[in-house]
């Protein structure tokens, strides 16, 4: 083997089998505007920064950590008063870290109390990314586990991201956790039984946001997703003209991830004449069940007569044909303009916990 | 959906095919994981950031390594990561490595000699061994002069020489 075959093996050596999920590049990037657009801060300001280990290249990489969050070592153990939600938990025998911090949340197990550091954060002055450790806090197997903020009244989402799925295409799948009293949320499985990173975001009323993550293999089966379902985006307002910004559908929480996915869309104006677009992708799966087809250019859905519009997308999953209608702009998607809801039939097969 | 979502999803297509690959590259240029992680990261923030241009161009993976690896070169300069490399080369560092057979060679593994070189160099290695481009072509990307290109590899391949004991340097590149 030659010095550049060598080399090669070697980048193929450290190429990883899976990656961060792309949402955490979305993270980071909404995090980098919130930075770019907050106050300079002072030299005396609690900036919070991520401190990466420079290891040698034999020593592989180290997680990140925030600086002032806190000892990650947890103290002895606290078994807590509170088996089922409607009992709430005491607070833990330390927030297991400085106050007035970032803050630690700390898991209430039966037998002792796991602290976890945030990885990535908006708080005070300061923002942070960083990566879920490599090295996750087990919590082992109970039913349901209790969290404990040092600050009150967080609003909590969590998301349980299946380990061990060695082509990429993990399932995730996310809930509103529920908070029982100020400062406690109860975590409560999701999917079937099995091993999960459980990433656990909570915003602060103040506007802070911290990220949390765990293993938990967890015993039973948990909540489902919500039920499949899709939305599609071809016309689109702009200053008061009707644009395009593109096609795009996307289908989301299939019961399994097709072999082969294909899509069609036919966009019919008010006085019948249509057009039809044929999106590209979906692309590897990063996200098991969810799918995304995209082009470039719709704007020719803009010159077939005037609105409201049909649309119709022929959605052909593993050779069996799905057809999702909805209007623009009567359907329009909340919060997701210009796209519309679509009404599938017949349904689309959705993903659910036995 | 709007602009956004659009310009989101074409660039998760570019992450899912090639932020691995980018990774591994930046692991070896780096030493770190993490490091590697992180400024692939970056790479993607910044190409979310320039999408609507870079879109246009033939080979975007070849603007994130781009941008990755003048990332990772000025966070070594930080880190002053060429003196702890010269520290290690001054000791002489060598590995016992497992041969194919399984029996120990005497030999220094490619990652411990590559360790030894500051990130600049460790960079256009990698560049001109892994990626086959030119002393022109990396001097472009790293936005240097095509004689500090061959400096870089010049001392790169000094240091390298007695580390790895063989010719494979020479066997199917010229470096000069």
């Amino acid at each position: 083997m030659n010095f550049s075959e060598e080399l090669r093996a070697r980048v193929a050596d450290q190429t990883p089998e899976s990656i961060a999920p792309f949402e955490d590049v979305l993270t980071r990037a909404r995090r980098r505007r919130r930075r770019q657009a907050s106050t300079v801060l002072g030299a005396t300001a609690a900036v919070v920064a991520i401190a990466v280990a420079v290891p040698a290249l034999t020593g592989g990489g180290a997680p990140s950590h925030v600086p002032g969050s806190g000892e990650t070592s947890a103290t002895s153990p606290t078994p807590t008063t509170a088996d089922s939600p409607g009992t709430p938990a005491s607070a833990p025998t330390s927030t297991h870290g400085p106050t007035g911090e970032v803050p630690n949340l700390v898991l209430q197990l039966e037998d002792r109390e796991v602290p976890l550091t945030a990885w990535s954060l908006c708080w005070g002055n300061g923002c942070a990314d960083g990566f879920p450790p490599p090295d996750l806090e087990q919590v082992g197997s109970p039913d349901q586990v209790i969290a404990w903020s040092p600050e009150a009244d967080m609003r909590w989402s969590v998301t349980f991201v299946e380990t061990g799925v060695k082509d990429k295409c993990a399932r995730s799948i996310s809930y509103s956790a529920k908070p029982y009293d100020g400062h406690h949320v109860l975590l409560e499985p999701a999917g079937p039984a099995g091993s999960y990173r459980v990433d656990v975001f909570g915003r602060a009323p103040s506007g802070g946001d911290v990220v949390y993550s765990f293993g938990w293999t967890t015993p039973v089966a948990g909540r489902s997703p919500k039920p499949a379902s899709g939305v599609a985006a071809v016309l689109a307002e702009h200053d008061g003209e009707l644009d395009s910004y593109g096609v795009e559908v996307s289908i989301s929480n299939l019961a399994t991830h097709p072999t082969s996915a294909e899509v069609t869309i036919t966009v019919t104006s008010s006085t019948g004449e249509s057009i039809q677009f044929v999106p590209r992708g979906p692309g590897a799966c990063t996200d098991a069940g969810n799918l995304f087809f995209t082009l470039r250019d719709g704007s020719a859905a803009t010159h077939i007569g005037p609105g409201p519009f049909t649309y119709s997308v022929d959605l052909v999953l593993d050779g069996t044909h799905y057809t999702g209608t909805g209007r623009y702009p009567d359907d329009l998607q909340k919060g997701n303009e210009p796209s519309v809801k679509l009404t599938w039939d017949p349904p689309l097969p959705s993903y659910t916990v036995n | 959906m709007g602009v956004s979502s659009r310009r989101d999803a074409e660039v998760a297509e570019v992450y899912a095919s090639s932020a691995s690959g980018l990774i591994g590259y930046l692991t070896v240029l780096t030493g770190s994981r993490a490091d590697a992680e992180e400024l692939a990261q970056d790479a993607f923030v910044k190409l979310l950031q320039h999408w609507s241009k870079v879109r246009e161009y033939d080979d975007p993976v070849a603007w994130l390594r781009q941008v990755a690896t003048r990332a990772a070169i000025s966070r070594a300069r930080r880190r002053q990561v060429a003196t702890l490399g010269l520290r290690r080369l001054s000791t002489g560092a060598t590995l016992a490595t497992p041969g194919p057979s399984g029996t120990v060679e005497h030999s220094v593994d490619i990652g411990a000699a590559l360790a030894t070189l500051p990130v600049p160099q460790r960079a256009v290695v990698l560049l001109h061994y892994v990626h086959d481009l030119s002393v022109v072509e990396i001097a472009s990307l790293l936005g240097v002069a095509a004689g500090t290109v061959k400096s870089r590899l010049s001392r790169a391949r000094t240091a390298l020489a007695p580390l790895l004991e063989d010719d494979r340097l020479e066997e199917d590149h010229e470096l000069l």
